[in-house]
């Protein structure tokens, strides 16, 4: 076991030396700078020139790159261009609300599919199936942004139950920072929630045809115990991997709901320094997301280990 | 209700029966207050974008300020002030009991020639002070100010809410940066801002105009969402809306309980032909295009005929130096075709249209545009860029032809200069004519109303008559409040200050 988690460890490393070399690399690649869009209609030479060498924008990008790797790994990802606010100060500040997005839509997701995942699979062709299939494939082609947009006109508009957006931490109150979150959890994890949905059905059919799951049926074992302690913990591994990607997208998918919720999340900072071309900004929003992507891969990888015992055992994984 | 116009169109609710308002605003209360885009910074001198400006302008005061009237200036910070008769002395007398949020010190003409010299060393808008030589302050309540030559404009500069006035201590404090901090004497004081969340002002108990601010509060929030911003109106989470989308205005003027205002704007579109590239260096391709086009219908289907078409020059109707002629108020489409035809393009020719993507009406007219110019065999492609690369692209020349917008001016001198003048800094059509860079020059020197007007109207009509640019239309600035909002009038260069004046009606009839 521990072999195999160094081992997954070591895997991680080249991982993150190319994100940290991709988030450098592709936000210089971009046309447009930010010294231009900084001064926009009150650009010269000079003051661009006077900007430049003032963030070390003059020097050659290996340069820049490696003074910035060396920073960073000191963990300082440098000052925005546009407020002078330390990048990571900035993100931190908005990180809770994107990672309790993020959470809170994976959660619905989750009470969402599993159930009615497993539901299909074991009434596969009846009522039940037809049901999940069909919330599967609405929930897979309607476009976030555009569920968003509903959502507020029916539940904040019509209703008035909810508010059309803001944000409420969680020391105002659960009740409160709920309130505020759970339209735009709906929004973000209702396609997560349809290939979750889907993984959990198709593994769970599977699962169902072994002879383990027949074996269980002689022996007595009651229906309920027998579906989720033997099929869906074997169901499960695949269904993991799913989580684990979703949980990447979800990162990525919060950019566009944080937007319509007006959430003040990592999401619409990362936006904001895209469109103001604040390098230091993007390149940390950028290389956190990024990593988190790789470091949840990791925690799923060692989740595996813990669910399937052959993956612990063997050191050729 | 209170409904100040003068400056044109104003909508009520007339389906909602209401006693009128108590005569006497009421103090305290807290206004909420839904904003398009978040602001980057708090510094008066470096930002350029609109939705800092908001949060910004309450904070600080100016020495002069606008007025309801637009193109009018009037006091403030400065009590009065005086201009020699070879216009080449100003002298301001501030008013005695003006103090600053953070140190409580009073505010003295040193902190005005600190703030002065501290826009002019920013160069954002430091430009409008160029004809200052020298910066006096014979003593704590006078400041005066000598010129190499008379400017004309000096004195709306002086009034733009972001030339303000600012708290050096602050300034040193927070080693010259004021991007998240307060160093101003205005009406408000900011209490938090938290980017993303909102932006909240308490009144500054210590404002220099007795009884003013009535709010208690004012809270800022950024709504990016279009549909999440009118909810939020409609739903009471907020209390007004600045710069609300055509699109909504037509929802909301059928509520009950919302009132909507709308005023001649400032924001005014066109489209950009570069006079540097062929064939667009033929005067007469450009007058073709200014010809073909069908203003009242773009107006209608891009605008929903909220705003006015601009069939001559770029200043607003209710500009002291508009030119009110009809040059291009209908299509001509004719002419347009003789014109193309004597430069050689019977055939028709193939151009492109540059227009930034993050702005979808622009993005639409463009379209219409294109179908308009179509009958006059001129064919357009179009070319959607995001903002970055769009704007890096106008600023380099690097375009045929661009569907634009320029917003917040007062002055003829801010219309006009910097865009037409050959030296003009956002001269990004590449014009040049002698004659129009001489009558501009003139308008900045010379301070008596009538004879600017002449010049910078002379200016517009050979503007228009050479095309570097055809004139579409001007926007209304259009608002949306809730009826407790009392005292609230949309200004055209969008600004708030006038949130100083307005008070929350809670009490007995409040709707």
């Amino acid at each position: 076991m521990r072999r195999y988690l160094l081992k997954r460890l070591l895997h991680v490393l080249p991982v993150l030396f190319g994100v940290s070399l991709l988030s450098f690399a592709l936000v210089h690649l971009v046309p447009g700078d930010s010294v231009t869009t900084l001064l926009g209609t009150r650009y010269t030479e000079e003051r661009a020139e006077a900007l430049r060498s003032e963030y070390g924008l003059d020097q050659p990008l290996p340069v820049q790159y490696f003074r910035w790797l060396g920073k960073v790994l000191q963990g300082d990802l440098g000052s925005s261009i546009t407020t002078g606010q330390p990048v990571r100060e900035a993100m931190a500040e908005r990180l809770p609300v994107t990672i309790q997005l993020v959470g809170w839509s994976l959660t619905l997701g989750l009470l969402i599919a599993i159930p009615l995942g497993t539901l299909a699979a074991v009434h596969r062709g009846k009522k039940e199936d037809h049901i999940a299939s069909v919330t599967g494939l609405m929930g897979l082609s309607v476009p976030n942004f555009w569920l968003a947009t509903l959502l507020i006109l029916f539940f904040s508009l019509h209703l008035g139950w909810l508010p059309s957006g803001g944000y409420r931490p969680l020391k105002d109150g659960l009740g409160t920072h709920l309130r505020t979150l759970i339209l735009p959890a709906l929004a973000l994890g209702g396609a997560v929630a349809a290939v979750i949905l889907r993984m959990t059905r198709s593994a769970m059919l599977e699962v169902l045809d072994q002879d383990y799951m027949l074996m269980a049926r002689a022996k007595g074992v009651p229906p309920f115990q027998r579906i989720v302690g033997h099929g869906l913990k074997n169901a499960f591994i695949p269904v993991l991997t799913v989580i684990g990607i979703q949980a990447g997208y979800l990162l990525g998918g919060s950019v566009v709901i944080e937007e319509v919720f007006s959430l003040p999340g990592l999401g619409r900072l990362t936006l904001q320094a895209i469109q103001n071309r604040d390098y230091a900004l993007v390149q940390g929003c950028i290389l956190f997301i990024a990593t988190s992507f790789a470091l949840i891969t990791l925690a799923v990888d060692i989740a595996y280990a813990l669910l399937n015992p052959k993956l612990r055992a063997g050191g050729d994984v | 209700m209170l409904c100040l116009s003068g400056l044109g169109g104003c909508r009520r609710q007339e389906a909602v029966d209401l006693p009128p308002p108590p005569l006497v605003p009421v103090r305290g209360g807290s206004l909420r207050v839904a904003l398009q885009a978040e602001g980057k910074s708090l510094d008066p001198h470096v930002v350029t974008d609109a939705a800092s400006m908001r949060l910004i302008e309450n904070l600080y005061a100016t020495l002069l300020q606008y007025t309801s009237d637009y193109g009018e200036i009037a006091p403030w910070l400065a009590a009065s002030y005086d201009r020699s008769p070879d216009g080449r002395t100003y002298t301001f007398q501030l008013v005695e009991n003006a103090v600053f949020h953070g140190s409580g010190r009073r505010v003295t003409s040193q902190d005005v020639a600190y703030s002065l010299q501290r826009i002019r060393e920013k160069g954002i808008r430091g430009d409008a002070f160029s004809s200052v030589t020298d910066i006096q302050t014979p003593s704590p309540h006078t400041l005066v100010l000598q010129l190499s030559e008379p400017s004309a404009p000096l004195l709306t500069a002086l009034a733009n809410p972001m030339n303000a006035i600012v708290d050096p201590s602050v300034v040193e404090a927070n080693e010259g940066r004021l991007d998240r901090v307060d160093a101003g004497c205005g009406p408000f004081e900011l209490l938090e801002w938290k980017q993303d969340r909102h932006l909240i002002l308490k009144r500054a108990d210590s404002y220099f105009e007795t009884g003013l601010p009535y709010l208690d509060r004012i809270e800022f929030r950024p709504i990016p969402d279009e549909t999440a911003r009118t909810t939020a109106l409609r739903n009471g989470e907020v209390d007004l809306l600045l710069d609300v989308a055509i699109k909504d205005v037509l929802i909301l003027e059928r509520l009950p309980g919302i009132l909507v205002q709308q005023v001649p704007g400032t924001f005014w579109e066109y489209l950009g032909l570069n006079t540097a590239k062929a064939p667009l260096d033929d005067v007469r391709v450009r007058q073709a295009i200014a010809l073909a086009l069908d203003r009242p219908q773009l107006l209608s289907l891009i605008k929903f005929d909220r705003g006015r078409i601009l069939p001559a020059g770029p200043l607003p109707p209710t500009h002291w130096a508009a030119l009110h002629e009809p040059l291009y108020s209908e299509p001509d489409l004719e002419t347009a075709r003789a014109l193309l035809n004597e430069a050689g393009f019977a055939e028709g020719l193939e151009l492109t249209l540059s227009v930034g993507s993050a702005f979808a009406y622009q993005v639409d007219a463009a379209q219409v545009v294109k179908q308009q110019l179509r009958a006059v065999g001129i064919d357009l492609e179009l070319e959607a860029l995001e903002s970055g690369i769009f704007f890096d692209k106008l600023e380099q020349g690097d375009f045929e032809i661009t569907l634009v917008g320029w917003l917040g001016f007062v002055d003829p001198d801010e219309w006009l200069f910097n865009i037409f003048h050959s030296e003009g800094k956002w001269n990004q059509q590449g014009y040049t004519d002698p004659e129009v860079d001489a009558l501009l020059e003139q308008g900045q020197r010379i301070s008596d109303r009538d004879a600017r007007a002449d010049l910078y109207r002379q200016a517009q009509r050979k503007i228009a008559q050479e095309a570097p640019m055809a004139f579409l239309y001007l926007n209304d600035f259009i608002s949306a409040q809730r009826l407790q909002v009392q005292g609230f009038t949309p200004h055209p260069t969008g600004t708030t200050r006038g949130l100083r004046y307005s008070w929350l009606w809670n009490g007995e009839g409040a709707p």
